[in-house]
């Protein structure tokens, strides 16, 4: 599964090209602003968990705080607060604004 | 004619937080528990009601943000809508979180159901400086568009209204059609198609359109339904490939995306926001979450109101435990008085009273712990946490969100069980399950502050309190060790919405008090007399000669063979005959452990008596091995029987009840060891 996964990420999904840098949640910063561009690990239970909370493409997300020990972090998008671990943030694709 | 007297079905949809329990005990009268927690609807509530000369069949789904039926709880929403067909769907909504609530709403418009749109919690949007255009929003999603506080219980009038209308088609009611862009129409259609060759005339248009998108949206559950056909399963998979391979993406992120877009050009239309700055409540909550969940001080935050709520229920629920010790040994007294000596004078004295009144005085602790944990759960901290404890709770082996049900388990076992279904995991559920019932519920409490008195006079909170630590960390030690044991490791996420801080609605935790106070009045009512009845029967019986001393009949009793069988496995911890029928009735309920020995020793009247009775029978050291015997044992019938139920197989409940004896028996003889030692030591 994450085997897969690994592959896929190397050939860079089209829809995200125009971006020369592609980070994943993660990898976002406080005071920085993402904007969502794909996923890690297509056809994933939790690729299809996240859609649901507002995680598609072009939705901006910023860091709001984190947790004792650096994970979960939560995160603010549509106006509202997310919860995440930051093995889960990695398979979201962004594009830093 | 007669489509009037059916009851209208109408089921509550909507997402966690939204206020729908809220809602749906306005709208029934009913009261079911709001929880400022995501997904507290976890199994779903019927309540009827009128309106307009109608009846109501309220439906409360559970809270979710998708039917994808990747959860139970998704499942149990989307089956009830798409089999049992209700006539009304009432889609509950966050007007402050409009966007990612019309999701779910997306996938209700397009299940074909007439639905009803309820802008929740309108005056938390108003404060925000959001104005809704109603009319438009009806237009746009097919339904009436309805502004309700659930809480204070505004505009709910307005909803029944809007139930009766449509479910009359006195409301036009068109569920348009959400467009996508190609290629997913082309695959939708081609799905179509197929069903419609697979299956004639077995599907509306609608129905075969909802079910076309579920499939290529990956809902596998529904795809196993469809099992007997590899055509569908073969075309779903040559679509899903071309998709991916074309454009990158997936069918289920392809149309995510596209219901998101929807979503955008309707918010567009449709919401006015006035003022661009962060209301008070976010502020607030922001203020308050910067201390709350602060990286150093987050963690002693959660600790010191853990212990706040621990030291109240101890400290607090001492006080009216005096005035209902008065009042029991009012009504005795009389019973004494007032019924004739002989039989039926014994049975009511000795046997139900004596039970009812040594477990009724721990009725305000347990109160006073309900309403910290209500306090809690609809403020919205118990989410943080979750949040706080996730990574520290997973060197355990268990999911951030276990610190809910474990936290609940302080209540009750049985309870904080079934608050597991919010784990997505399977095995992290398990392990949950497996660890929860070691957490020390409130039935054990009367238990401990009865022996804690006894035996330990000033330092009884103080060894209360290390047996709720021993409870944890034994709970701790289970999860381990199935975490361990059981399967091999499974991929888990933790998703979970950290809602704003809210005031807890008076009405809501006065319920959920009182629901505590009639769950343990039932208790008291039916175990505890049954069970008082029955010791003092077995204790009476068979008749001993007059000239018999207490010690002798008691021995040549039924309840005093019993005990004689059982107690060897007991006595290596120095357990006498009294704990052990003690041990043995509150395999039933932890509860009858108190009234089993209020009735044994039912000639010490009141508590005072009772304590010094039992501080008679036993030394400290064996005190407190009896003490962690109880804490650790099976809690009750009921939870045995939550687990057999959640875990999907009675295997579990028996290795819990093993597990659970070995632990109690081992951990009570090292207790009673050690204890010993270390005494003799001192003095």
């Amino acid at each position: 599964m994450t085997q897969s996964s690994k592959v896929e990420q190397v050939r860079e999904p089209q829809w995200a090209g125009t971006s020369p840098v592609t980070l994943t949640l993660a990898d976002l910063v406080a005071g920085q602003r993402g904007i969502v561009v794909g996923f890690d690990g297509k056809g994933s239970e939790l690729g299809r968990r996240l859609t649901a909370f507002g995680l598609v493409r072009g939705t901006e997300i910023t860091v709001d705080r984190t947790a004792p020990m650096g994970n979960p972090r939560a995160y603010t998008l549509l106006g509202y607060r997310l919860s995440l671990r930051n093995e889960d943030a990695r398979s979201v694709l962004l594009r830093i604004e | 004619m007669s489509r009037r007297s059916l009851p209208i079905t109408t089921a509550l949809a909507g997402n966690p937080n939204c206020g729908k329990t809220s809602l749906f005990n306005r709208l029934t009268g009913a009261f079911g528990i709001a929880a400022n927690y995501p997904r507290v609807t976890v199994t779903r509530q019927v309540a009827e009601t009128t309106h307009d000369g109608r009846t109501l069949r309220v439906i409360d789904l559970p809270g979710i943000y998708t039917l994808n039926g990747g959860l139970p709880e998704e499942r149990v929403g989307r089956d009830v809508i798409h089999f049992e067909r209700p006539d009304v769907v009432v889609n509950v909504l966050d007007a402050g979180n409009l966007h990612r609530s019309l999701f779910l709403t997306i996938q209700l418009v397009e299940m074909g159901r007439p639905c009803v749109f309820v802008l929740n919690m309108i005056d938390e949007a108003r404060g925000q400086g959001i104005t809704i255009d109603r009319v438009a929003l009806a237009a746009a999603l097919g339904g009436p568009v309805v502004e309700t506080v659930a809480v204070s219980g505004d505009g709910v009038p307005d909803v029944l209204h809007a139930v009766v209308a449509v479910s009359q088609h006195q409301v036009n009611h068109s569920a348009p059609a959400i467009r996508y862009q190609e290629p997913l129409e082309g695959a939708i259609g081609r799905v179509q198609t197929l069903l419609a060759e697979l299956r004639p005339a077995s599907m509306t248009p609608e129905q075969s359109r909802w079910l076309a998108i579920k499939l290529l949206e990956g809902d596998t559950e529904i795809l196993q339904r469809e099992g007997e056909h590899d055509r569908l399963i073969a075309l779903i998979g040559e679509i899903g490939e071309r998709i991916e391979r074309d454009h990158g993406e997936d069918c289920a992120h392809m149309i995510a995306h596209a219901r998101f877009g929807f979503i955008d050009t309707l918010l567009r239309r449709v919401v006015q926001r006035t003022t661009p700055t962060p209301s008070l409540g976010h502020r607030l909550t922001h203020r308050l979450d910067d201390l709350l969940l602060h990286r150093w001080l987050g963690l002693p935050a959660l600790g010191a109101l853990m212990w706040l709520m621990f030291q109240a229920t101890f400290t607090l629920g001492a006080l009216p435990t005096v005035w209902i010790n008065a009042a029991v040994a009012v009504v005795t007294g009389w019973a004494d008085q007032a019924i004739p000596p002989g039989l039926t004078h014994d049975l009511i004295v000795n046997g139900v009273l004596a039970g009812v009144g040594g477990t009724i005085v721990f009725l305000p602790n347990i109160m006073i712990l309900f309403f910290f944990m209500a306090v809690f759960s609809e403020t919205g901290y118990l989410a943080r946490a979750a949040f706080l404890l996730d990574r520290v709770m997973r060197a355990f082996g268990l999911h951030g969100k276990a610190m809910i049900p474990l936290i609940m388990g302080f209540g009750c076992n049985a309870t904080a069980i079934m608050a597991t279904r919010t784990i997505e995991t399977k095995r992290s559920r398990l392990i949950a399950i497996l660890a929860a019932p070691y957490v020390s519920c409130s039935a054990r409490l009367p238990v401990f502050i009865l022996f804690g008195g006894a035996f330990f006079d000033r330092w009884a909170g103080s060894v209360v309190f290390a047996l709720y630590a021993l409870s944890v960390l034994v709970a701790l030690g289970a999860a381990v060790a199935f975490d361990r044991v059981l399967l091999v490791a499974d991929a888990e996420s933790f998703l979970m919405e950290l809602p704003p801080y809210r005031r807890p609605a008076l009405h809501s935790l006065a319920y959920q008090v009182w629901d505590s106070v009639q769950d343990f009045l039932r208790k008291i009512g039916g175990i505890i007399v049954i069970g008082s009845v029955a010791i003092w029967f077995l204790q009476q019986y068979p008749a001993a000669p007059e000239t018999a001393t207490a010690q002798e009949a008691m021995a040549a009793s039924y309840l005093g063979k019993i005990a004689d069988t059982v107690n060897p496995v007991f006595a290596p911890l120095g357990f006498g005959h009294n704990d052990t029928i003690a041990i043995l009735t509150g395999l039933m309920a932890k509860e009858t452990v108190v009234s089993t020995y209020a009735v044994l020793h039912a000639q010490e009247k009141g508590s005072e008596g009772l304590r010094q009775a039992i501080a008679r029978g036993m030394t400290q050291p064996i005190a407190l091995a009896f003490m962690v015997f109880v804490l650790l044992y099976t809690p009750c019938l009921t939870t045995l029987a939550v687990i057999g139920r959640e875990s999907g197989s009675w295997r579990w409940a028996g290795l819990s009840l093993v597990c659970s004896l070995v632990v109690a028996w081992t951990l009570a003889y090292a207790t009673g060891a050690i204890a010993e030692t270390l005494g003799k030591l001192i003095l």
